[in-house]
């Protein structure tokens, strides 16, 4: 799985925010406001890669179990697709 | 200036230019905490609450929790609307593309690129500017079978048409003029001399891949001059303009033909309100002097500078922070000055029955009726501070030499 190109990561301050810009939502749920975590996953999204994978990079900085890692990173996947910020590979 | 005023117009130089944390010494970053209260409450008046945010994040100031909790609630909600507002812009284009209607993209997206980062540059409407009447009235039929409703408007220079999409309503401000009727007609027939017919050039917003048609450079200068000047001639305007005047012409200086600028200004009698919104750029929100024709920024003393910057920011957005606001005189403040004012405004109120004159008496009465009513019911203040802030505001008037040539 990996990042949609049409969503990009907007950074004001220490907030960041994945939208798309280019699809324009004029829902506001269409956006997900993340922390620091969600920018590290969403860097390691922009090329394919699996829930392992981006558990080691979590896991590699924040000193967590694998356990710990799988479910965060679970709860931030979920929320990408639904905003249709992920694509799944074939 | 207040010290928070001071403050505020540093955070918004440093907003513009990102890389200039030493604009702001160790004594500076030591009066922002014990004055943030005041230099936010700036931030929300002049709409600026991202830039200011992203400053403050540049200068490593650390927030107290509930008031970061505040701000980024304040920031979260602002970008949010700044998407959907581009989400707006990107269906008005669409439909002015297939109905291949010429068009220009005022203000809005088409100032965004200049900024740092879009989300310091908040609209609440998209300005779209059709000088051809047939194709106005094309574009308006296709507005209106797209689901837009027209507003009842009073502005003489533009229809108001809103759209709904989910639970928000949203505003598009199509332009037959660039800027409402001023009180010199001299200066009203020379900028439709300027504008009207004017072709647009194709620009383009990389962030959102968004294409569209805007002024040529010199003239989007002229054009974002005049835009300050009728809200300053009205209840005035935030900084939120300066900072959109002093990013674009720092982006583009080099493609404005300043000869041209320069000429143009001086046709339009605004020479000396150039020169005053250059000096208030270059001084506190850091537009380079070298990016601004020299001559241009020598003729306004520095106490009137002040003076004007400080207008600005006990204005908030349009004016909005002072009820008593609402109309500056250009010709003067004799008794005969205010009734051609009064009666202006009963011709703008009447677009149509005001060109009977014998319905003239009844229409005074009512404009009047309108005056007292909305001042005391909408604007919660009275008709004599109103006369007595526009008497006040007259003084900044006479600095900048206003419509002399």
């Amino acid at each position: 799985m990996k990042a949609n190109p049409d969503f990009t990561i907007r950074t004001i301050g220490d907030l960041s925010l994945i939208v798309s810009l280019t699809q324009n939502p004029f829902d506001r749920k269409k956006t997900l406001t993340t922390n620091e975590s969600g920018v590290l996953l969403w860097q390691t999204l922009q090329k394919d890669c699996t829930k392992k994978e981006l558990a080691d990079v979590l896991q590699s900085v924040y000193k967590i179990d694998e356990r710990t890692a799988l479910s965060d990173i679970e709860s931030f996947l979920n929320t990408l697709q639904t905003i249709g910020a992920l694509q799944m590979s074939d | 200036m207040k010290q928070e005023e001071i403050l505020f117009c540093k955070l918004m130089h440093l907003a513009l230019h990102p890389e200039k944390t030493s604009l702001f010494s160790a004594e500076d970053i030591s009066s922002l905490p014990p004055n943030m209260d005041a230099v936010f409450l700036l931030a929300k008046n002049h709409s600026m609450q991202t830039a200011f945010y992203d400053s403050l994040y540049q200068l490593g100031i650390t927030l107290p929790p509930s008031f970061s909790a505040v701000m980024r609630k304040s920031v979260i909600s602002y970008s949010l609307g700044s998407y959907q507002m581009l989400a707006f812009t990107r269906k008005i284009l669409e439909i002015l593309s297939q109905e291949q209607v010429r068009y220009i993209l005022l203000k809005g997206v088409s100032l965004l690129s200049v900024y740092p980062k879009l989300e310091f540059r908040g609209y609440s409407d998209v300005d779209i500017l059709i000088s051809d009447p047939k194709e106005f009235d094309q574009a308006k039929r296709r507005f209106l079978a797209e689901g837009f409703l027209v507003k009842e408007d009073l502005a003489d220079h533009q229809l108001e048409l809103f759209y709904a999409e989910g639970n928000r309503q949203y505003l598009l401000e199509l332009h037959h003029k660039v800027i409402s009727s001023q009180d010199d007609t001299g200066l009203n027939q020379k900028i439709t001399e300027i504008f009207s017919g004017l072709t647009g050039i194709p620009d383009y917003f990389p962030d959102a891949a968004l294409n569209y048609f805007v002024f040529p450079h010199t003239e989007n200068t002229v054009y974002l001059l005049l835009h300050m000047l009728q809200h300053f001639l009205s209840s005035g305007f935030g900084i939120r303009l300066l900072c959109d005047w002093t990013a674009f012409i720092e982006k583009h200086h080099d493609q404005i033909d300043w000869p041209r600028y320069q000429a143009l200004v001086h046709s339009l009698g605004l020479t000396g309100f150039s020169c005053a919104m250059a000096q208030l750029c270059i001084r506190y929100l850091g537009l380079p002097e070298t990016d601004f024709p020299p001559a241009d920024t020598e003729k306004i003393s520095d106490a009137s500078v002040e003076s004007l910057m400080t207008d600005i920011l006990r204005a908030g957005e349009f004016g909005k922070n002072d009820s008593s606001r609402i109309l500056m005189m250009t010709k003067g403040t004799h008794l005969q000055d205010y009734l051609l004012q009064f009666h202006r405004q009963m011709k703008n109120r009447f677009p149509n029955a005001h060109h009977c004159f014998l319905c003239w008496p009844v229409l005074w009465i009512i404009t009047g009726i309108c005056f007292l009513y909305n001042n005391r019911a909408l604007r919660k203040t009275s008709a004599k501070k109103v006369l007595a802030m526009t008497k006040k505001r007259q003084s900044l008037l006479q600095e900048l030499h206003l419509f002399e040539k």
